[in-house]
């Protein structure tokens, strides 16, 4: 047999210091229970429980914004998708904000470095690099917080976050040899450059990929009615667009005006809220 | 059925993510994997097959589990560099005795840790046997490996039951080997 992980430690004979078994059923006992806790206080069923109903063709009704029939539906389900297709709504488009903003800074990256390039004989190469290893080491950050919008899908996001490292990488080793007056620091900054304008390439293709997202969360009709929705949080008031509500619905309390200020009612005691809703994070307070 | 379904998934998702994360998967592809598990379910019970699954609790596991360990997922190595922040909230790390107990899985093999694991879930020994496809016997020795290593490297819990503290309890897999 073999062990993925690492060596076996040695298998030999008992020692005194050795748990009895008792104590090894109380220490499995414990840190399993500890184990549960976390996973109690951080999982989150909902997305999973989401993706059941949205794997069942019969969930997927010709008007999906009418609640549907059948024993699995109860209202509690629906509840749980509307909350789980809002925040997901929201963060694509906050997502693809975030990119959009590191696309710029990637950019800005690329430009430092043509600086770079220019001055890398000069004493300033120094400074420079240290600016753009600055402005790198921020996008690797920025990128690091976005990974957690969309784990599953968004791989080209995790190809860009390892291309910022990367990036990181080559300006610290470039900044090193320019600090020395080692000048094939030419050569790590030209690396650089190519690094930084693969990196702009990734972004662009993980932005698009969130907008497509985006967009397709946005065409799917979402119901609301009767939903308890005062837990979620947003960062794009936008994500509501098109959703439909009634007067059983539960809003955060601080968006209960605003979201009753921008719905119409579409037949009787039945809102929806109108699209083109504009981000404005002043009107967005619940985070 | 199918209500039958979501209540399973609601007495089992929980211990299906702590299940994967004992073969040492982080909480998010724990929970990947936890709801790839019951998704493939779900379409079973759709098929009207499910009824036919005899052990729901350990297929879920064995489903959850073969696609972790299946899954492309390899890590882009992430420089941690000095300035990095501070991992947030979406980054909550397992501590304490929670932490110990993955670590001293990790030192287990695999097959060892997959029988530790099932059996930490009370499932029987049979129903390991068949999912693992191996004897009965084979279940017992690795559970009686991966003991004799947790013994040696989990640390004991705070408070050490002293009455048994002499080692003459024969509660654990081992004594029960043979049955």
């Amino acid at each position: 047999m073999t062990n993925s992980n690492g060596p076996s430690p040695p298998d030999n004979e008992p020692t005194d210091t050795d748990l009895t078994d008792t104590e090894l059923d109380a220490a499995l006992a414990a840190g399993d229970a500890q184990l549960l806790d976390h996973v109690r206080t951080h999982a989150d069923p909902a997305a999973a429980l989401t993706a059941l109903l949205d794997d069942t063709p019969a969930s997927a009704p010709a008007d999906p914004a009418q609640p549907t029939s059948g024993d699995a539906d109860t209202s509690a389900l629906r509840a749980a998708k509307a909350a789980d297709q809002i925040r997901n709504r929201d963060h694509a488009l906050t997502l693809g904000r975030e990119l959009d903003s590191a696309l710029d800074r990637a950019r800005a990256l690329d430009r430092a470095l043509v600086s770079t390039l220019g001055r890398a004989l000069a004493l300033g190469s120094v400074l420079t690099l240290e600016n753009a290893l600055d402005l790198a080491r921020d996008l690797a950050s920025a990128l690091d917080r976005t990974l957690d919008y969309d784990r599953a899908r968004a791989r080209a996001l995790d190809r860009a976050r390892g291309q910022a490292s990367d990036l990181a990488l080559a300006l610290a080793s470039a900044l090193d040899r320019a600090r020395a007056r080692d000048f094939t620091s030419v050569l790590d900054s030209a690396r650089a450059r190519t690094l930084a304008r693969t990196l702009a390439n990734s972004l662009i293709r993980a932005r698009d990929h969130a907008r497509g997202r985006a967009r397709d969360l946005m065409a799917l009709p979402v119901n609301a009615s009767g939903a308890d929705l005062t837990g979620i949080r947003l960062t794009d008031l936008a994500a509501l667009d098109g959703v439909m509500w009634d007067e059983h619905t539960r809003w955060p309390p601080d968006l209960r005006e605003l979201i009753a200020g921008r719905s119409q009612e579409v037949t009787p005691g039945v809102y929806q809220v109108r699209g083109g809703t504009e981000h404005d994070p002043h009107t967005a307070p619940s985070r | 059925m199918r209500q039958d379904f979501l209540d399973f998934f609601d007495a089992e998702f929980h211990l299906v993510v702590r299940f994967v994360m004992r073969d040492g998967a982080g909480l998010h592809d724990a929970q990947d994997c936890a709801q790839h598990a019951f998704v493939q379910g779900w379409r079973t019970v759709q098929n009207g097959r499910w009824e036919q699954i005899t052990q729901p609790r350990a297929w879920i596991r064995t489903v959850a589990l073969r696609h972790h360990r299946t899954f492309d997922r390899r890590q882009v190595p992430v420089l941690q560099l000095p300035e990095a922040p501070a991992p947030g909230p979406g980054h909550a790390e397992i501590t304490g005795q929670a932490r110990d107990l993955v670590a001293a899985l990790r030192l287990l093999d695999q097959d060892a840790r997959t029988a530790l694991a099932f059996t930490l879930d009370d499932i029987p020994t049979p129903v390991i046997a068949a999912h693992l496809d191996v004897s009965e016997q084979r279940v017992w020795d690795l559970l009686k490996k991966a003991r004799r290593t947790l013994k040696k490297h989990l640390p004991a819990p705070p408070e050490r039951p002293a009455a048994l503290a002499d080692g003459t309890d024969t509660t654990g897999y081992e004594g029960r080997q043979g049955r």
